[in-house]
């Protein structure tokens, strides 16, 4: 009897890789717990590696290549070799590129994998559009030809491990890729880091795993690049840095060492808190380049930890710093927490005392504690990755932030036994961070409210409800990224013949039914069009004026919570975009005219989150472009005092000198590191 | 013989955004007993439009200077020598150059890391000028362009990319000379190698020192404030038991982050030949990189940007390198400060100074007494956001008599120098702190508030209304604008 090979497929696919960086592999008191295995999905995987998800392609466009030219490849690794496969992939080493690939693709999958098991859903980078589109013309030559701008589906991030010759790394939203830089080291402590030796950034899984993260936010949500006030380019970096800090807690021989280490109080200076070792020596920092519970005090090289100032938050814009703060108020979230479950074993330790008898702790202690914090760390990671369908789809606030935290949680987890949301409003409270609106501090307030069934319920939904469901069922056993996405923007758009899609119900919702535009938080004023708000382009047989709005990342979510709870629901966004010329000195506004020179782009828009269960709205969590009948005037003149600051508050010298503002719309806004 | 200074005469050129100053030192029958000449330069001008200036210098000066004293190898400091090359040589004598420590070719450690910041400074200019020829090319509009070539006008994102080719280049040449026909690079400006070929007498001013009763300067006395002396910081890229970087973050920058492929013969590759493959149509991966559709995913130029980094960090390197000069009146303790381009790492530095005692029983001189003892400031760095330090300068300048000139001019300046300069802050307390009597090469275009809609012109006048008659009449009579330049009579009496 023979047995089929699909049978036999594995459903892990090992690799080996480093749990920090190489720095750590030098040292031998990290060296036993640097060299991990990771874990990946099996998949079907070209050289490269090229999967579903990643490509990784190694060209070095830094060498020079004859004359004149620059640019080689290094050989893609073939992790299929079967003698590569036999000996979970190759073994770390900093001269051999092919490790090099094997790394990224090992630490982004990874990461993509976590995600996905958080949201509950597939991970789709973010669309393109373009103006090149396959040439269907005979009497044209070329494959490709130049047509009017289109929206594409991104199939792969591509990944390049070698692609700088400086201290950098990032995710260039225009290229839907990560640029990896490599260069020579200046590090201040020379026991640390050997000087002028090569630092590979593609090595660090910090660095690895919080660019990943920025692809990935970026294809949930597009309008978090555009900074229109300082949080939202401040959270891509907290947010991604979060993900990279917790992802060292999956990794259990390395929270073991620092556990031990420690004597189980992670408040003192640990590995798992900060980021990026290698590359933060080896600029010439001191210890690694980001921690979030202390750093390293320059006057006496002392460790110490940070306190929380809530001043901070109103006087720091550097993006990188300004995140920081809420970076340090989540793990602060993650740390009271962790003290509070390990209580009791503490108590058993020291006999109620408190206090630990000099010397290691038992390995069994270690153990439990590792595990108690493994726990912890995962359900905060969880967590902050699901609040982000919880957030207003434009102009994100850290305060608005908190607030989609204790949302989403409340909505998969109906009993807080182990008081995670306390913890993270305590943690917010103490750095200043306060969402704008809400009377009090209290669980109650921060959670958005839930729809009333005499809105969410109302009869004339019945068709809205009917295109979700019959969405939900046709998602149900689909795999294919690329099915879902096509599937999806026919369920927007329609698909030209009977189907209507989403976006023309909705708009037939708001003719018949103003309650319903607010409600959704778009603007059905009749004047829309002195808002600089376009016109819908088709017309219907009332003539009728109707506004413009686009329909995104409608999604089907299914969720299992801790407790078992299961949350199955449909998410979507509508944004609104009004174009405006702006007069700073007579605070006017007028509609700009199509591709004008200084259009300011203010939007609104609303997440959507309809209960398959009940099927009904049951959240909309707003950030309207209007206040009654006209634009948000508040909001918008903060976002022009921000985005024109003639002080240019908080932009670095790079961005100063080289034009970058912050309407410019450059879109490729994540460097590591902004302030050289 | 009546040869006691009393008096200075600052004149500054205004041939644009850049360094030109004669300082005439006059006794009370305002004869002048001592000429310096500080600097000769501007961002960019042509020999023909610079002779003018270079032809009334020489008539002022009588064709010939004492001391010409060059702060830092900046374009907008040295650039005069080059486009006047002849007349300056067959009509200006100079009879003793003043050049900053750094500039000290015999000391070894100086020759050592002269080289090395030649490696960056030709990295750089290579890299800007291969930046600028790949946006001139079609791939570079393949890779960048978010629309098609006949929205080009509309392609804020693509027009940002050129902006950003164009203003390296601007950076580059303040810092390095073009690369020659057959692109190689010859190291330091030409004005800089010109200036330095005008008189075999130099003199070294080291940081820390006082010069006195030096030939037809009595009762003048100049303390050197800069550039930092911290030169084990500058030289050594290792640091010494994690001692270096601890002190001045803008010095080791130099060193720091090599990044670009140019600097040595040997280009440096980081894998051993035997991972490299060959270009072939048969390799998927090459495939994928290589398609059109897939242009814009390329990233045949990106690195390139690293250079705008590297441009960044030479020049604020290069300005903290400028020599600074406190030139005091010693019976009336008034003092002139010219810092060069000095910016906020340099200043802080100057506080690091231990001045040698004055006299048995007398307080030890401070940086900041001489700062607060400033009557005259040659603002730095062109008005730029950290040209002037304000906790370790502005706030310790507090002389009701305190003058500023700064040389910045709309009309021939990097165009994304104008983002930075002048900083509105810095102007405002400069104002505050002058009463109004702020000296600016230009001040077409320059506005004073946020809301662009003062003029910086109408501020000042305003504020000269404001003095009292007394202070506005002295003022005015010490004072005189031409075309070719603004002049100012420092009074050096109690």
């Amino acid at each position: 009897m023979t047995i089929s090979n699909d049978n036999l497929k594995p459903s892990f696919r090992k690799l080996k890789g480093y749990a920090f960086d190489p720095s750590l592999s030098l040292n031998n008191s990290t060296s036993i717990f640097n060299e991990v295995i990771y874990k990946v999905p099996w998949e079907d995987l070209s050289p490269g590696p090229s999967g579903q998800y990643i490509e990784v392609i190694d060209y070095d466009p830094t060498i020079p290549n004859g004359e004149k030219d620059f640019g080689r490849f290094y050989s893609p690794v073939d992790l299929n070799n079967p003698y590569i496969l036999a000996q979970d992939g190759l073994s770390p080493s900093d001269s051999n590129p092919q490790f090099h690939q094997q790394m990224v693709y090992a630490v982004a999958m990874k990461t993509i994998k976590n995600f996905e098991k958080a949201l509950g859903r597939k991970i789709i980078w973010r669309e393109r559009k373009s103006f090149m589109v396959k040439n269907d013309n005979p009497h044209e030559e070329g494959e490709y030809r130049k047509a009017s701008l289109k929206e594409c589906y991104v199939e792969k991030l591509r990944i390049y491990p070698h692609a700088l010759r400086e201290p950098n790394a990032y995710y260039s939203p225009m290229k839907r890729a990560l640029l990896f830089g490599y260069f020579r080291s200046t590090p201040t402590e020379k026991h640390v880091h050997m000087p002028n030796s090569w630092v590979f950034t593609c090595l660090s899984h910090d660095i690895i795993a919080h660019e990943v993260t920025h692809a990935i936010l970026d294809g949930l949500n597009k309008y978090y690049t555009e900074p229109t006030n300082p949080d939202v380019l401040a959270f891509h970096e907290a947010f991604a840095d979060i993900v990279a800090l917790f992802q060292h807690f999956t990794m259990p021989e390395v929270l073991k060492s620092q556990i031990a280490k420690t004597k189980g109080n992670l408040e003192n200076q640990n590995l798992l808190g900060q980021l990026a070792q290698e590359f933060g020596n080896a600029i010439g920092g001191y210890g690694s380049l980001r921690d979030a519970i202390g750093k390293v005090d320059p006057k006496d090289d002392q460790w110490k930890r940070i306190k929380p100032d809530p001043s901070e938050y109103e006087t720091i814009y550097e993006p990188h710093k300004r995140g920081a703060i809420l970076v340090a108020a989540v793990f602060d979230a993650f740390l009271s927490l962790y003290k509070h479950r390990v209580s009791d074993l503490m108590r058993i330790a020291t006999g109620g005392t408190g206090v630990l008898p000099d010397g290691e702790i038992h390995p069994d202690l270690v153990n439990r504690l590792a595990n108690e914090a493994a726990k912890t760390a995962r359900h905060m990671l969880n967590i902050c990755i699901r609040a982000i369908d919880y957030c207003p789809p434009v102009d994100i606030t850290f305060g608005e932030y908190l607030r989609a935290i204790i949302t989403a949680d409340c909505d998969l987890v109906s009993e807080d036994s182990n008081g995670y949301r306390l913890a993270f409003i305590d943690a917010f409270k103490r750095r200043g961070i306060y969402p704008t609106g809400i009377k009090t501090l209290s669980i109650d307030s921060l959670k958005y409210d839930q729809l009333e069934d005499s809105k969410s319920k109302r009869r004339e939904l019945s068709q809205l409800r009917t295109l979700l469901k019959d969405y939900s069922l046709r998602m149900k056993f689909r795999n294919e990224r690329d099915d879902i996405y096509t599937l999806t923007k026919v369920y927007i758009a329609g698909d030209g013949t009977k189907s209507k899609g989403l976006h023309r119900k909705l708009t037939q919702l708001l003719i018949k039914d103003k309650g319903f535009g607010e409600l959704m938080g778009i603007l059905t004023a009749e004047h829309f069009k002195e808002l600089g708000i376009n016109q819908a382009s088709f017309k219907y047989r009332d003539n009728v004026a109707r506004p413009s709005f686009a329909v995104t990342n409608l999604r089907e979510i299914s969720r299992v919570g801790p407790t078992g709870k299961k949350v199955n629901q449909i998410l979507f966004t509508v944004i609104q975009t009004a174009r405006l010329i702006v007069d700073p000195e007579n605070k006017t506004y007028r509609a700009a005219k199509k591709d004008e020179e200084g259009t300011m782009k203010f939007r609104g828009g609303t997440s959507m989150i309809f209960d398959l269960d009940t099927l009904s709205i049951k959240y909309t969590i707003r950030k309207s472009i209007f206040n009654g009948e006209n634009l948000d005037n508040d909001r918008l003149w903060r976002q022009y005092n921000y985005q024109y600051d003639k002080e240019m508050t908080g932009m670095t010298d790079m961005e100063k000198y080289f034009g970058l503002t912050r309407h410019a719309d450059l879109k490729e806004t994540f460097a590591l590191l902004h302030n050289h | 013989m009546n040869s006691k200074i009393t008096s200075c005469k600052v004149r500054m050129y205004t041939m644009g955004t850049g360094d030109c100053f004669v300082l005439s030192f006059q006794n009370s029958d305002e004869q002048t007993q001592y000429k310096l000449m500080i600097d000769c330069g501007v961002q960019q001008i042509s020999g023909k439009n610079i002779k003018k200036y270079i032809d009334d210098l020489i008539d002022h000066v009588d064709g010939e200077v004492d001391a010409l004293l060059i702060t830092h190898e900046h374009n907008d400091h040295v650039l005069g020598f080059q486009r006047a090359e002849k007349i300056i040589r067959d009509k200006l004598k100079v009879k003793e150059l003043w050049l900053p420590w750094t500039e000290d070719e015999g000391d070894a450690l100086v020759k050592d890391w002269k080289e090395r910041y030649g490696q960056k400074k030709k990295s750089l200019a290579i890299a800007s000028s291969m930046l600028k020829e790949k946006s001139e090319t079609p791939l570079f509009g393949n890779i960048y362009r978010t629309r098609s070539e006949k929205d080009e006008s509309k392609d804020v994102s693509f027009k940002t990319r050129l902006g950003i080719a164009n203003s390296l280049t601007e950076l580059s040449d303040l810092n390095t000379d073009a690369l020659g026909a057959a692109g190689e690079y010859t190291a330091g400006l030409k004005g800089m190698r010109i200036a330095k070929s005008l008189t075999d007498k130099k003199r070294i001013l080291q940081t820390g020192t006082i010069l006195e009763n030096l030939n037809g300067l009595e009762n003048i006395r100049i303390y050197i404030l800069g550039p930092p002396k911290n030169w084990d910081n500058v030289k050594d890229e290792h640091g010494k038991d994690g001692e270096t970087y601890k002190h001045n973050n803008e010095l080791n920058i130099v060193n720091g982050f090599s990044c670009l492929p140019f600097e040595s013969e040997n280009t440096e590759a980081p894998f051993a030949e035997s991972h490299i493959d060959a270009f072939r149509q048969s390799d998927k991966m090459q495939r994928e990189y290589f398609k059109e559709e897939n242009s814009f995913r390329r990233i045949d130029f990106d690195w390139l940007h690293s250079a705008a980094n590297l441009s960044l960090r030479l020049t604020r390197a290069i300005n903290n390198l400028s020599a600074v000069l406190a030139i005091e009146f010693i019976e009336s303790e008034k003092v002139m400060l010219f810092p060069g381009d000095a910016e906020i790492g340099s200043w802080k530095s100057w506080h690091e100074i231990a001045w040698k005692e004055k006299g048995e029983g007398c307080e030890p001189l401070l940086t900041k007494d001489l700062l607060n003892r400033t009557v005259f400031y040659k603002v730095a760095h062109h008005l730029s956001h950290n040209g002037t330090a304000k906790e370790q300068g502005m706030d310790h300048m507090n002389h009701k008599d305190l003058v500023a000139m700064a040389t910045l001019d709309y009309n021939v300046i990097q165009s994304n120098w104008k983002s930075t300069m002048p900083n509105r802050g810095l102007v405002k307390d400069l104002l505050n702190k002058t009463k109004g009597r702020l000296l600016i090469s230009n001040l077409e275009e320059l506005t004073y508030d946020k809301e662009e809609t003062r003029t910086l012109e109408k501020e000042i006048e305003s504020r000269i209304e404001g003095m009292s008659e007394k202070e506005r009449n002295q003022f005015i009579a010490n004072l005189e604008s031409e075309d070719l330049f603004i002049q100012f009579t420092v009074n050096g009496k109690k």
